[in-house]
């Protein structure tokens, strides 16, 4: 009895995961085809009249620069992943363990800082960033590093309160001043963490739209404000273009996706669950 | 040690907390500021009161906007939290495929915003294609247009969590209800619903919070169309700041309004989690 | 070689907790020194300001001759063993015994022989390439050890480190960082709340309380000439026993009332004179108790007998006091009946109720 409802649970995961696919699957399908067909008959298949080769692909790297929007959203995630790990990590661990009113203080901001929209400080953090100069991708980091900082902080913070102060005490005795105790003994104490902060940070950084959009939008672009490009720019959208350039941003993260699955979800989870 | 450690402030602290005054705390303290002036550049603030309150709680649009969100936040929280958790269910259970089901479930997850919303504008102008209108022709397709989107990028996330909570209860539980003789349905609603009530809370308010923070996914699949009767809160913020010209000090209160409502929704969170830690 | 000086040495912590108050103290070189006291009495802070983890409020710490207070604790000659071992976890045996040695430059080939002569000692050559969460306790305790031994320091610093052993384990280390002591010749400062610890390892004993330092002294010193109540009560398993008496002397002889009971004592000194009197509790060691002698014979109500085989207590009780006895092992006897004991009067103790001075020996 067991087996034969456990068959019809199968089943119906089956069909759910299909349903789960179709949506990536339709998109697939509608870059091989002519643009003209992809608004009029989405759901079928391509046929020798409305096949259309690599076309769309074609068209949609010349229409948004996929490939050099594709190095920018690359550099800024890589970047601001770097540099969040490397400095909230130091600044968590500096905050937790220095127990002066002005470092409690700081931290408070940090897991504060977690609540507030973007929307919140968005037309001011624009002009912030024009006013110092950081409408640059290097300066995208910076501010990256400024806007992440609450969550990464928080997390790492909650890690170093776990580690025995007596291992860094060990480190001291052993001929560590500060930054050695810190680069020897406790990051590669925190990996965990560390893979977890990495992932959630690239995934919203890799994503987000409207910060880079607002900031260094008007010359540069990274993956989604060149799909975005491709609606704003011309009038009626190139359908053509749109779903080939669609494939090509979620080809990337599948790929990513399916290299390390297992951080992911373990650190989505971790995220969630402390943040 | 700790006073050794103290003077390396400038080392370890200074460049996050720089990065942070500069991307947040400033600009945060200084919105707060300016949603009680009149100003297109910041330099120019006036101040007028209470006024841009006033007319961000009396905008229609705004209005138009909470209900949407506070509307689409609900069939949400619903809607994803009962299919993610029956899935979790289903994949407790020790099928075959169970990795792969999960692998594909979450993969969605991982799709941006902007992404999604052009597939689901696609897919759904598909289906509306044969009732000769579009998704931009009334705000309930919007509406479900978002809520469907929402459910495909959200559940493979909260099962996640689900299937983590429900692998944490202790497998003598289960067998000591069974010999109690409870049936599956008495087991789920006296052993796992209470076990799992902290993923349960986590996922509500996860839900809830990225309800309310959608933008990147409703500028895409519909831009607030028809006339931005389809837009969230946050890009109905978005769009009275660079949208109309002389009603930035209006946006900065809205977003000072929408800012509120999250940190109360985050403070209930907190008591909620709070009480939890203490029975457990 | 390093000798140690403590000058009033005293921490207050910033919530303005005393941990330390004005602790002097020499401990010679090569001398094995055990802190020893309740928890929350100091010793462990005073050890860590020894290592510099903590900084001395006031007060001055020496080692050899150097003034350390303001000195890192890498650049003190110092190496520590902790309670919870603090190896560091994501490295190999072989890299948390080599750490500090990579730290100070030294040549791999030295380093390589260093680490392998310490593993020798302590018998962990096998264990090198393994991380310690391969480990069992004992022998994360031993990788601390070795840790600790490459570095060849002029002072090694305990902190509990047998605490999160199994009794059996216990014994066995006890004995070997004894037979390490003897074999390294280096000043030990060893920190422990457990007084069989104290006895068996410590050349010197310093005892503490609620951060003062009550006595220091040797083992047998401490046993037979505890200064005050407290170290009196501290040190000895099972604890000694209390009474409350009155000092009375006839004819240069001192005798002690307890209710209707008259012991006469052999102890005789100066202070004891002043007490005459005036009640004092008295102080007895269990094995001061016996069921036969020629003294004052003493009546009790047998409670509890526990025979341990080597040797027998007796609970009695004695007046509403509950006196512990250690005789040798003999026959159970029945609970709840009369039984007749002995206490030797020339080994009890009389101490001053105000100050827990011990006033029946001479300093």
């Amino acid at each position: 009895m067991k087996s034969k409802k456990n068959i019809i649970i199968f089943i119906v995961l089956v069909i759910l995961c299909l349903a789960f696919l179709f949506p990536v699957f339709i998109v697939l399908m509608n870059s091989f085809k002519s643009k003209l067909f992809i608004s009029s008959e989405p759901f079928a298949l391509p046929t020798a009249e409305t096949f259309a080769g690599l076309t769309n692909y074609i068209e949609g790297l010349k229409k948004t620069g996929f490939f050099s929007a594709f190095a920018l959203s690359l550099f800024i995630t890589a970047g601001s992943v770097l540099a969040i790990v490397i400095f909230t990590s130091m600044t968590a661990w500096y905050i937790t363990r220095v127990k002066t009113k002005l470092a409690r203080l700081t931290y408070y901001a940090f897991v504060f800082s977690m609540v507030v929209p973007f929307q919140m400080v968005m037309f001011t953090m624009v002009k912030a960033a024009n006013v110092l100069h950081l409408d640059s991708p290097l300066g995208l980091i910076v501010i990256y590093l400024g806007f992440g900082a609450g969550l990464s902080v928080f997390m790492f913070s909650g890690f170093v309160k776990g580690i025995p102060v007596e291992i860094e005490e060990a480190a001291m005795i052993d001929g560590c001043g500060p930054i050695r105790t810190f680069f020897l003994v406790v990051f590669p104490l925190m990996k965990p963490t560390t893979i977890t902060v990495a992932i959630l940070n690239a995934m919203w950084i890799w994503n987000d739209y409207l910060l880079p959009y607002l900031v260094i939008g008007s010359d540069y672009k990274t993956i989604p404000i060149a799909i975005q490009y491709l609606r704003g720019g011309y009038g009626s959208i190139d359908m053509g273009a749109m779903m080939a350039m669609l494939v090509l941003s979620i080809l990337p993260i599948v790929i990513f996706y399916l290299l390390c699955q297992k951080h992911i979800i373990r650190g989505v989870v971790a995220g969630a669950v402390k943040g | 040690m700790k006073n050794s450690l103290k003077k390396y402030y400038p080392v370890f602290a200074l460049p996050t907390t720089a990065a942070f005054l500069i991307a947040f705390l400033i600009p945060f303290i200084l919105g707060i500021y300016l949603s009680f002036t009149r100003f297109t550049t910041v330099s120019d603030a006036e101040f007028v009161g209470l006024s841009n309150y006033i007319k961000a709680l009396t905008s229609r649009e705004f209005l138009n906007s909470l209900w949407f969100t506070v509307k689409f936040a609900a069939v949400s929280l619903v809607t994803v939290n009962l299919i993610a958790f029956t899935l979790a269910m289903l994949l407790t259970r020790k099928i075959k495929g169970t990795n792969l089901f999960r692998t594909v479930f979450f993969m969605p997850n991982l799709i941006g915003g902007i992404v999604l919303g052009y597939i689901w504008q696609l897919i759904i102008n598909g289906i509306l294609e044969n009732f000769g209108v579009t998704i931009t022709f009334d705000p309930k397709y919007g509406f479900w247009g978002l809520v469907v989107l929402m459910n495909w990028q959200m559940i493979g996330y909260m099962m996640i969590i689900y299937i983590a909570g429900i692998q944490n209860i202790p497998g003598d539980l289960i067998d000591a209800a069974r010999v109690d003789g409870a049936g599956s349905w008495g087991i789920l609603r006296h052993v796992i619903i209470p076990m799992v009530m902290p993923s349960i809370t986590i996922c509500l308010f996860l839900t809830i919070t990225n309800s309310f923070k959608l933008f990147d996914a409703n500028l895409a699949l519909t831009d607030g169309a028809p006339s931005r009767q389809s837009a969230m809160l946050a890009l109905d913020i978005y769009k009275t700041f660079y949208g109309t010209v002389g009603s930035q000090g209006v946006g900065q209160a809205k977003a000072v309004i929408f800012f509120l409502l999250l940190a109360v929704i985050s403070l209930i969170q907190l008591r909620f989690t709070a009480n939890k830690e203490v029975e457990a | 070689m390093a000798k140690i000086t403590l000058k009033n040495l005293s921490k207050v912590f910033e919530d303005g907790y005393k941990a330390v108050d004005n602790l002097s103290l020499e401990i010679a070189d090569r001398e094995f020194i055990v802190l020893v006291g309740p928890s929350g009495c100091g010793k462990s802070t005073t050890l860590r300001m020894i290592a510099g983890l903590e900084s001395a409020s006031s007060g001055e710490i020496y080692i050899g001759d150097r003034l350390v207070n303001d000195i890192q604790p890498k650049d003190r000659d110092i190496a520590m063993v902790f309670q919870s071992y603090a190896l560091y976890p994501d490295k190999t045996v072989y890299k948390n015994i080599a750490f500090s040695l990579e730290r100070r430059k030294t040549p791999k080939a030295e380093i390589e022989k260093r680490v392998q002569e310490a593993a020798k000692i302590l018998h962990i050559e096998h264990l090198l390439n393994r991380k310690p969460k391969a480990l069992s306790g004992g022998q994360r305790q031993r990788v601390a050890l070795g840790r600790a031994i490459v570095r060849d320091p002029a002072v090694f610093l305990f902190d509990e480190p047998l605490s999160n052993l199994d009794a059996k384990l216990r014994t066995q280390m006890r004995t070997e960082i004894s037979l390490l002591h003897r074999r390294l010749g280096t000043t030990f400062i060893y920190v422990t709340h457990d007084q069989t610890e104290a006895m068996t390892m410590g050349d010197r004993i310093a005892v503490m309380e609620a951060g003062v330092l009550r006595q220091c002294d040797t083992p047998e010193n401490l046993y037979s000439y505890p200064k005050n109540i407290f170290v009196a009560s501290f040190i000895g398993s099972p604890q000694m026993n209390f009474l409350s008496c009155v000092l009375k002397e006839e004819e240069g002889a001192f005798f002690a009332c307890i209710g209707s009971d008259t012991l006469p004592t052999t102890r005789r000194t100066k202070a004891m004179s002043a007490f005459t009197g005036r009640q004092v509790t008295m102080g007895i060691r269990p094995e001061d108790i016996a069921l036969t002698g020629d003294g004052t014979p003493l009546h009790g109500i047998l409670k509890v007998q526990e025979n341990l085989g080597s040797e027998t207590y007796l609970y009695i009780d004695y007046g509403g006091a509950t006196l512990t006895a250690k005789v040798s092992p003999m026959a159970p006897l029945t609970p709840g009946r009369e039984i007749t004991f002995f206490i030797r009067g020339d080994k009890v103790h009389f101490f001053d109720d105000d100050t827990g001075e011990n006033i029946s020996i001479n300093s």
